[in-house]
């Protein structure tokens, strides 16, 4: 059998369908770590509705990246991904009229996920023993950085702040030979990994509802997330001292760090294994095993004399990871990339064409591509209010006189793309789907 | 404690509750590649039944020699609670699988027999998911490094995320790119395989079919971060490496040394800068910084003066008193960076089972604190 041409046929079998396709989700989230928990979801197929409140929403999208160059057309470019394939409803949950209408949606909701400061939702009566009275097949998350309860629970927190909490600074950066430097961990990690863990447990939560009928409440810490990986708590316990920062080297890996080549290209190296640092020892000369910088000094010298292509293809030769160190131009042109959809280019129906990361995970058969980007505040509210409440048009009118919807205020980063027009729109005007 | 406290400590008193996923049987054939082993702790957790054929090299693999019972730190953390079984009892317990947990490289078993395509011939309803460097899904890399196995580090460099760690102004080599300190591209693999394996399974509920999943370790950072792709295509070219003001705010949403500790500082809106400048009693400095940023398109070094005065600042106040202050005046957030040994004794994480004891040492818990089914630690 030639597997690879068996597997190819599982691929490219399109059957259209995403698994999580029915789902239904409520997002009242902002910034990174709760609003990624939809996304997931929403790239596996669920249909999920933002909610905000008017005109401005969710915060993160106004803060300026790169200097204010990472404005497209009028919104943040990781905030078009990280909000893509979701629906934009503008409701001030604070007026009677906008917390009924939450209630309606989150009756016939599946899913909701929240991440302001413990308790604040239970204020508005949208808290999770209040919503389960209302649906109790929900599944509701709350995401924060110490959790809802515990000593600490009321502590404020950001992605750096669940970094600083967990200890996982304590494990980055060098604690060697005089230099002492311990860092964040960059692109804001302590949101982007517990939010993927909590859209694993939200689908297990879902698969549990279906055996019992019942709902039930998630409570995500950013720092017991990375918690979990944290190893150095056993080493500190069986030993009684600490497991230091070693920068680039895997405390873990028989050999390993990142060199330099003779053309000037960073390659890191890890041979995980006796049987891999004896396939390393066999292509570098002199290489002293369990000895972290003798091996280290080993290498530096053998991959001095090699272009990054010789160093690479010993690796290969010998079986051992080896790889270079990419910057994010070579990331995003990286042919394998583009090969395997990693990186894709789409055409957005507002925002036009754009490069995006491909999904999380390739399920063959599957389409798990972005369909659309995100939208300012309130950009579906006629579709959303029709599809899930059967409200029509003119009703939405009157409830946008009335304050208790809204759309969004026009400020960079919360705007449609230059040259929209509302009443050519019919997404807008609720007439028609996204896709 | 506040009577929300209360009920919600009660709420999630994990005693006598059953797991998410009871019943749900997975079989992990992982090898060396902990990206895969991590898929099955996380699903060991949410409550399947793991059987693992486990690779005597994954769990030799420790630091400084240290072995608890034989066991190697990782494994010792990631097999917990998974049944050992042998390659002679796969054929017997493939009719009862769930889930197929694939960690050996693409194509190695299918030399055994037990490739997804073979596999889906007679149980079309298992859900098979491969976990490898770059993905089972043919392309040219693929087959290049077919016979390479995985590993964190090579993960973190291949992905982007390297590149953006670490200080380049200290002298060679510390000023190479660094490694976040944990697995970190294993981790997400390990997560990435779990959410796409329980979607599938959720859609298997209704269909009765199974499917393929691909996890590539390579790519798994960069497509759930949109930072390396979007700088990139929105810049035209690479950011640079700052181990003080953030890569992509250019604000000072970072680390910092404070007199006597490192602390964090959260700055990520306007007001939250402002309010960072006047606790360390530089209000002048916001101004000043606005400015120095609307120019680093022209000149991208027109921030580092400005940072170096802060830092400088910083340096002179201790932590403490620095996190005093932002919570007298209600932000930004500022914590001082705990280390291991203070995270480690503290009664938070412990009550929330995020850090238990497990044959009498500290092991990283549970972040699945769910009301019904809350995240299974035993046996450990």
């Amino acid at each position: 059998m030639d597997y690879f041409k068996a597997l190819l046929t599982y691929f490219n079998t399109a059957e259209g369908r995403r698994p999580l396709e029915g789902v239904r989700v409520v997002e009242f989230a902002h910034y990174i770590l709760g609003p990624n928990i939809p996304r997931i979801l929403a790239q596996l197929g669920a249909e999920v509705v933002k909610v905000e409140p008017p005109p401005r929403g969710d915060r993160w999208k106004y803060a300026p990246m790169w200097g204010g160059r990472g404005f497209y057309k009028g919104m943040r470019i990781d905030y078009l991904y990280l909000n893509s394939n979701k629906y934009f409803l503008g409701l001030d949950f604070r007026k009677e009229e906008g917390r009924q209408i939450l209630l309606e949606l989150v009756k016939r909701a599946d899913v909701f996920v929240e991440n302001m400061e413990p308790g604040t939702l239970d204020r508005y009566g949208l808290g999770y023993l209040q919503l389960k009275e209302v649906n109790p097949r929900l599944v509701y998350v709350s995401a924060s950085g110490y959790g809802q309860f515990g000593p600490l629970h009321k502590l404020p927190s950001y992605d750096i702040i669940g970094q600083a909490e967990s200890g996982i600074m304590d494990t980055t950066g060098w604690e060697e030979d005089g230099v002492d430097e311990l860092y964040r961990l960059p692109d804001y990690p302590g949101d982007w990994l517990p939010s993927t863990m909590a859209a694993g447990a939200v689908i297990a939560a879902l698969i549990y509802r279906e055996r019992s009928g019942r709902g039930q409440y998630i409570d995500l810490s950013q720092a017991a997330s990375l918690q979990r990986f944290m190893y150095h708590f056993v080493y500190m316990s069986a030993t009684g001292k600490r497991l230091r920062r070693s920068g680039f080297f895997d405390p873990f890996a028989r050999v390993s760090g990142v060199v330099k080549t003779k053309d000037g290209k960073y390659v890191a190296v890890a041979a995980m294994t006796e049987a891999q640092a004896k396939a390393l020892a066999s292509v570098v000369s002199g290489l002293p095993l369990g000895d972290r910088w003798g091996s280290y000094e080993a290498l530096r010298r053998w991959a001095s004399q090699k272009t990054l292509e010789e160093v690479l293809e010993a690796g290969r030769r010998a079986g051992v990871p080896i790889q270079p160190v990419l910057g994010d131009w070579e990331v995003l042109n990286d042919p394998w990339r583009w090969e395997r959809g990693s990186v894709v280019k789409i055409k957005d129906r507002l925002y036009g064409e754009v490069a995006v990361p491909g999904p999380l995970a390739k399920i063959a058969g599957v389409d798990l591509n972005v369909r659309w980007l995100a939208r300012p505040v309130g950009y579906h509210n006629k579709l959303v209010l029709r599809k899930w409440l059967g409200v029509k048009p003119g009703e939405v009118d009157r409830l946008v006189e009335k304050g208790v919807l809204g759309y969004w205020d026009g400020q960079l980063g919360n705007m449609p793309p230059p040259g929209w027009k509302a009443d050519e729109d019919p997404v807008f005007l609720g007439e028609r789907d996204e896709v | 404690m506040t009577e929300r406290e209360a009920v919600l400590a009660q709420l999630f008193n994990p005693e006598g509750k059953p797991a998410a996923l009871e019943g749900v049987k997975v079989l992990e054939l992982c090898g060396v590649n902990f990206g895969c082993i991590i898929a099955g702790s996380l699903l060991r957790e949410l409550g399947a039944e793991v059987y693992a054929v486990v690779d005597e090299e994954a769990v030799k693999i420790t630091t400084d020699g240290v072995y608890i019972n034989g066991v190697g730190i990782p494994y010792f953390v990631e097999g917990r609670g998974k049944r050992r079984i042998d390659w002679s009892d796969v054929g017997r317990l493939l009719p009862q699988v769930d889930i197929v947990l694939d960690g050996l490289g693409p194509g190695k078993l299918a030399e055994r027999g037990l490739g997804y395509p073979q596999i889906a011939e007679k149980y079309p309803s298992i859900i098979y998911v491969a976990v490898s460097p770059f993905g089972h899904y043919p392309t040219s890399k693929t087959l290049e490094y077919v016979d390479v196995p995985d590993s964190d580090l090579t993960a973190q460099a291949y992905n982007g995320y390297m590149s953006m760690l670490g200080n380049p102004n200290l002298p060679e080599p510390y000023s190479y790119p660094i490694r976040a300190g944990i697995w970190l591209a294993w981790a997400f693999s390990g997560a990435a395989a779990v959410v796409a394996a329980l979607a599938a399974y959720w859609e298997r509920l209704r269909t009765g079919r199974g499917r393929f999943v691909d996890v590539a370790s390579n790519d798994v950072l960069s497509v759930v971060h949109p930072y390396q792709i979007g700088a990139a295509f929105f810049l035209g070219g690479s950011r640079r490496r700052s181990p003080t003001i953030d890569a992509n705010l250019y604000v000072t949403y970072t680390t910092a040394r404070a007199r006597d500790r490192f602390v964090a500082i959260a700055t990520v809106i306007w007001p939250e800068i402002e309010a960072f400048f006047e606790i360390i009693g530089r209000p002048d400095l916001a101004q000043r910084w606005k400015e120095a940023m609307e120019q680093v398109e022209k000149n991208p070094e027109a921030i580092r003066p400005l940072e170096r005065e802060v830092f400088a600042v910083v340096r002179e106040i201790p932590a403490e008193e620095l996190v005093k202050r932002s919570r007298e005046k209600g932000k930004p957030p500022i914590a001082i960076v705990k280390t291991l040994e203070e995270v480690a004794s503290q009664p938070h994480w412990q009550i929330r089972r995020a850090i238990v004891e497990c044959q009498k040492l500290k092991t990283p818990g549970t972040p699945f604190v769910m009301s019904e089914t809350p995240g299974r630690l035993t046996p450990c």
